[in-house]
């Protein structure tokens, strides 16, 4: 038996006229299917792109477990003529390594054909990193561009960079300190995890970190420093108009997003239960909630409901929201809230509380202590303190006219056209590594 | 070995003459060559010669020991092929020194040393004979001459009648010399006898012969004689057992006589015995020849008869040859237990290595100490005493079973026991056990239910061995039976299957060999580690050494080659073989100028380390091995070298060690260090040195010491071992060793520790020296 073959490799484009640029955005799910935070930056990137005149642009996604190639190939077209979803199972989400033994030729035929300038991984999950070889093979020519999202190459608890099973703050992977989160691997195997990564990592030409934070974390952790920028990923201008503060009586705190342990959901209730024991004098405090726990386990849920019930004179639940409503109904807040028990890297609702303008109140660590400065943009309390945040959030019931002097100030968001000129000038001035 | 203790109860004395230009046989019987007897010629205290055999290196060794001092060691081949079986020689004493002449081996002529002449005194026990040929033309050996003890002169004298009849006189069988018939004009004296009935027993070991002789001979209870056979093909051996008894119809002129001439014809239809010489003691020997009535008997007529003629036998090996009859007609019933006796022996797991050979698992418990000896029998045969080569286990089970019967009960009752019946023959093992009353008792073993790899797995993991005993343990237990359990794993050619992802080059620089086994999942994050390196004028093997994981690997392979590019090989072996003989198939496919032996979780750091291990080889043909440094995960050293050192708890046995092991590498020094061995785990060397030294030694089981030996093989042609101490590559090796866990994985390190240090590697010095 015997497997041979030259890879289908892309011909240098014959004219690279000006602005005649080609970016290949890969993801690693398709938008149409999943709503997070990386998929929909990397989606809005790419309709961006398209938007510019004389650059080609073609996303590229994994297909995730919602969406199956047809039998037989591995990159198929369910949403039109320049969007690919690329099916790969076997996935394994140790090494973030591709199993399916055509999978590689598929990405290096597809890579050929499309003959990209630039190719932009904005995530590897779900495609494995291998996929930065394969793109180097078809088109040695091809810069390759890597938005990182959060810490999944670090952390294999799924990125998170907080221990396992309790959920304290990480700082800084050993295997060591890897092995002690997950017994069930040897310190070796987490040795051998970083060095397989590292191994295809490098073949990236430019880092695009959307805080400082997560690009130190990912220097630190043996990336090197000289190609990394610190990108914010940029919103979409809304267009509506400024919603002025309704009068603080009460002020009213909202919460964006998962009812998950990570996103400081326990936190939140804790804190309710707080200040419904000892309520702000001289003032009152809403905080309303919207979003759901329905991917959270049974019985965080139910815990959650319970605690709800507990502290309704406090706190309000609304459901779920579509993301096209957000800003608008954070316009009815005074702040939004943000206490999230991990680092965080860009979170997009702090960027849609900038775009709203409404002051933010957030954990003081990482990607959140980051983007909000305290007295600034919005408030820190002490990570992880339920007693901090009942006592800042009492604080500010008391005298609103923080919240509203803050919010006079606050900084605006960065638009996603500032954040794709900044990118495009990336582009050009990369050199070029081989693989 | 003072020369005095050369001079034991055991051997025979007695006075020869040496003229210069005379020829001699020296005969050594299997006996003799198992056992390590050697034959002296003594002129007071000094040796002249000493003769010996020596197994490990199959040869006959000759000193000389003058004023207590040993001479050095002249060596000649004995015969390669055969197992154990007799060996002869000739000896020429030369005016100027001496010929040796190994039938079927070596010639050697050793000048101005071993002059020899006049009176000198011979010493060797009973196994060994020394004898001048019939006619100075005769070629052929006779194994077995007559050479007077008592008598006043030596063979040179033998010649004439009147000393003959002197010595006649002073043998035991002396008063009924004179009705014998000299048959030879040779040195001794002879008697002759008839042979008159004969059957084959296969049961029994060999021919029943009855017959008859004028004289009663000096025989022990043992009965047993050395003879010669004709035709020789009719015995196996060099020895029988005699029984005498009284025969009315020949009472007035001899003595009836049973014997048993061992034969273990098994593949051709055995050819009866026509002449039979005994040597029945220094100084007499009995020719027996065929009777006008000789007659052929059915065997079950034949053993009958003997049975009957055991009642009344009186001299001789009367009870051994009962027991014989007994055991050949062994049915599987328990007698041991029908003795009702209180003492226990019980087996429980045979392994068997070989016909007739076997590793028997344990126990014995005799309070009473009634039990004289327990023997395994294939057949008619018995292994010597178990207790001569077995180790005593804990049996915590036994204590608890017994403690209330016996009161105090040891707590090692159990057994690990090599016993070897010498037999070739597949009939059913069983033991025979001796009380010291006399009785007897067989016992049936269980039906052995493994083999190969299970059988070596299970006696290496039977027990916990003692360190301060085993010297013993290997040299008398466990040492042969594993290597020949070991090799007969190995005895079919692994004969692999081979797979090829991606066009390999033509003409390979280096063939990296690397055997999988148990984390197959090394393989992809070496090949995408290779696949950012120099590599590509190279070729990767990688060998499965793990066959029930085939279709897992295969499938494993084409997905690294789906998913990076990078070519390689795959050898599939057929059956689970260890890191040495994985690593040697994957050396008879390798194709490289140079071969890289290789663990599948070794690491290299440096895109260009390859190219600089070769360097280090083309630049100095005074090394032959060169490894990289290996360091662990976290940065420390796994391998920077290995050198040899005594390990006390353990016998004071030879271990390798990794000195700097769980260091942080040294900063400075010299790049390229020298050491008497390097890690297998990263060792480059030229493919045609590979193959010249024949790759690793398969009798290390497992992976354990191969590397060292390897290493100490290249150093003896003159090539040094070196570690490149800028070429760095992680190795993840495994951790759990130390653990202790499981014994059968530190006794196969024993195993190996035993096979390293038993092939006396010359001592080397073990300390590093930059080069």
């Amino acid at each position: 038996m015997s497997r041979t073959g030259p890879f289908p490799r892309a011909a240098p484009p014959a004219h690279p006229a000006p602005g005649g640029l080609r970016v290949l955005v890969f993801s690693h799910l398709h938008p149409a299917v999943s709503r997070g935070g990386a998929e929909i930056a990397a989606y809005q990137m790419y309709r961006a792109l398209r938007a510019m005149p004389g650059v080609t642009a073609w996303f590229a996604a994994g297909a995730g477990a919602r969406l199956q190639p047809p039998l037989g190939t591995h990159v198929f077209q369910p949403f039109g003529a320049d969007e690919f979803v690329l099916g790969n199972a076997g996935y394994d989400s140790w090494l973030h390594s591709a199993q399916a033994p055509r999978f590689g030729e598929e990405l290096r035929a597809l890579v050929a054909e499309l003959r990209p300038d630039v190719v932009h991984f904005h995530h590897y999950s779900g495609l494995g990193v291998e996929a930065m070889l394969q793109v180097k093979q078809a088109a040695p020519a091809a810069r390759i561009v890597m938005t990182l999202h959060e810490y999944l190459a670090i952390c294999h608890h799924f990125g998170q960079m907080v221990t396992r099973p309790n959920l304290d703050l990480c700082s800084r992977e050993t295997p060591r300190d890897c092995a002690r989160c997950f017994p069930e691997r040897s310190e070796n195997d987490f040795f051998l995890r970083k060095m397989y990564l590292q191994r295809f990592l490098r073949l990236v030409d430019h880092f695009i970190a959307p805080s400082r934070f997560l690009a130190d974390r990912y220097i630190a952790w043996g990336l090197p420093a000289e190609r990394f920028s610190v990108i914010e990923n940029g919103q979409p201008e809304h267009g509506a108009p400024p919603v002025p503060m309704p009068p603080p009586k009460p002020l009213v705190v909202g919460f964006f997003g998962q009812l998950s342990m990570l996103k400081g959901v326990g936190l939140l209730l804790d804190a309710a239960e707080e200040l419904r024991r000892r309520p702000p004098r001289g003032g009152r405090l809403r905080i309303e909630i919207w979003g759901d726990a329905s991917n959270q386990p049974p019985e965080l849920r139910a815990e959650v409901e319970r605690r709800l019930q507990e502290s309704r004179t406090v706190v309000g639940f609304n459901g779920p929201y579509e993301n096209s409503e957000a800003i608008r109904l954070m316009q009815r807040c005074h702040a939004v809230l943000v206490p999230s028990i991990w680092w965080e890297n860009s979170p997009m609702v702090i960027q849609e509380a900038f775009a709203a303008r409404r002051p933010v109140i957030c954990s003081d660590i990482g990607g959140m202590a980051e983007k909000v400065r305290d007295g600034v943009d919005g408030f820190h309390f002490r990570a992880r303190s339920a007693a901090a945040l009942a006592e800042l959030l009492r604080g500010l019931a008391e005298e609103p006219e923080r919240v509203l002097e803050v919010q006079e100030r606050m900084a605006g968001v960065s638009g996603i056209g500032a954040t794709l000129r900044e990118v495009l000038a990336k582009y050009q001035g990369i050199a070029l590594r081989t693989p | 070995m003072t020369a005095a203790a050369l001079r034991t109860t055991q051997t025979v004395c007695m006075p020869i003459e040496i003229a210069s230009g005379s020829r001699w046989i020296i005969d050594f019987s299997r006996v003799a060559l198992r056992n390590l007897q050697s034959l002296n010629l003594f002129r007071g205290d000094d040796v002249l010669l000493h003769v010996i055999y020596r197994p490990e290196t199959r040869s006959f060794v000759l000193n000389d020991c003058l004023d207590g001092n040993w001479g050095s060691e002249c060596t000649v081949a004995a015969p390669r092929d055969g197992g154990l079986s007799h060996v002869a020689f000739e000896l020429r004493f030369l005016a100027t020194g001496l010929s040796v002449a190994v039938r079927g081996g070596g010639r050697l002529v050793i000048e101005d040393r071993f002059v020899l002449s006049g009176e000198v005194e011979a010493s060797m026990p009973r196994t060994i004979a020394l004898a001048q040929p019939l006619r100075a033309e005769e070629d052929e050996v006779l194994p077995y001459p007559a050479i007077p003890r008592d008598g006043p002169s030596g063979p040179a004298r033998d010649a004439c009648p009147e000393d003959r009849t002197a010595v006649a006189a002073a043998s035991p069988a002396g008063a009924t010399a004179a009705l014998a018939a000299v048959q030879r004009p040779a040195i001794g004296m002879s008697l002759s006898g008839v042979l008159d009935e004969c059957a084959f027993s296969p049961a029994v070991g060999g021919w029943l012969v009855t017959g008859w002789m004028p004289a009663e001979l000096p025989i022990d209870g043992g009965g047993r004689l050395a003879a010669e056979v004709k035709p020789a093909e009719a015995a196996t051996g060099d020895e029988i057992i005699i029984v005498q008894y009284p025969r009315d119809d020949i009472r007035e002129v001899g003595h009836a006589f049973v014997l048993l001439v061992p034969c273990d014809a098994t593949d051709a239809p055995p050819v009866p015995p026509r002449q039979i010489d005994l040597m029945v003691s220094p100084g007499v020997a009995v020719r027996l020849t065929r009777s006008p009535g000789f007659a052929m008997r059915d065997e079950a007529g034949m053993q009958r008869l003997v049975r009957d003629v055991l009642t009344t036998a009186n001299r001789g090996a009367v009870e051994p040859l009962r027991a014989r009859i007994e055991r050949a007609n062994f049915t599987g019933e328990d007698s041991f237990a029908k003795l009702g006796v209180p003492a226990h022996v019980e087996v429980d797991e045979v392994i068997p290595v070989r016909p007739g050979a076997a590793l028997l698992f344990g126990w014995c418990l005799d309070p009473l100490g009634l039990v004289e000896s327990i023997r395994l029998c294939c057949g008619a045969a018995t292994s010597a005493p178990l207790e001569d080569a077995w180790f005593r286990t804990n049996r915590q089970d036994i204590v608890d079973a017994f403690a209330r019967q016996y009161g105090v009960v040891p707590h090692d009752s159990g057994f690990i026991a090599w016993a070897d019946a010498q037999v070739a023959c597949d009939r059913r093992l069983f033991l025979e056990i001796r009380l010291t009353d006399g009785r007897r008792g067989l016992k049936p073993l269980p039906q052995p239910t493994r083999r190969g790899s299970a059988a070596l797995r299970r006696v290496l993991g039977a027990a916990s061995l003692p360190g301060h005993d085993l010297d013993r343990i290997f040299d008398r237990v466990l040492g042969a039976p594993l290597a020949e359990l070991n090799r007969q794993r190995l005895a079919l050619p692994p004969q692999p299957r081979e797979d090829r992802f991606g066009t390999l080059p033509a003409a390979p620089r280096v063939s990296l060999v690397i055997p999988l086994y148990g984390r197959l999942d090394f393989m992809r994050c070496q090949l995408a580690i290779f696949s950012a390196q120099r590599m590509a004028s190279d070729e990767i093997i990688y060998v499965l050494d793990q066959p029930e994981r085939t279709a897992e690997l295969v499938a494993m392979a084409h997905s690294a080659f789906g998913s990076l590019g990078m070519p390689f090989r795959v050898l599939l072996l057929g059956d689970n073989r260890g890191f040495g003989p994985a690593s040697n198939a994957g050396l008879a496919a390798a194709r490289g100028r140079y071969v890289m032996f290789l663990n599948s979780d070794v690491f290299p750091e440096e895109a260009d380390w390859l190219d600089r291990l070769v360097a280090d080889l083309e630049c100095d043909a005074s090394t032959g091995i060169v490894g990289p440094l290996l360091l662990f995960a976290d940065g420390t050293v796994q391998h920077a070298g290995m050198e040899l050192e005594p390990v006390q708890e353990l016998s004071g046995w030879l271990f390798p060690r990794h000195p700097l092991k769980g260091r942080v590498p040294p900063a400075g020094g010299p790049r390229l260090r020298h050491w008497p061995a390097v890690t297998g785990a990263a060792m480059l060397m030229r493919r045609d040195l590979a193959l010249e030294l024949g790759g690793f030694d398969p009798d290390f089981a497992v992976g354990d010491f191969e590397d060292a030996d390897l290493c100490l093989r290249a150093a003896a042609l003159g090539l040094r071992c070196t570690v490149d101490m800028s070429v760095r590559a992680r190795h993840l090796e495994r951790q759990s060793q130390n653990a202790g866990s499981a014994d059968w994985r530190h006794n196969t390190t024993l195993l190996n520790a035993w096979t390293f240090n038993r092939r006396l590697h010359p001592p080397r010095p073990t300390t590093a020296h930059g080069g």
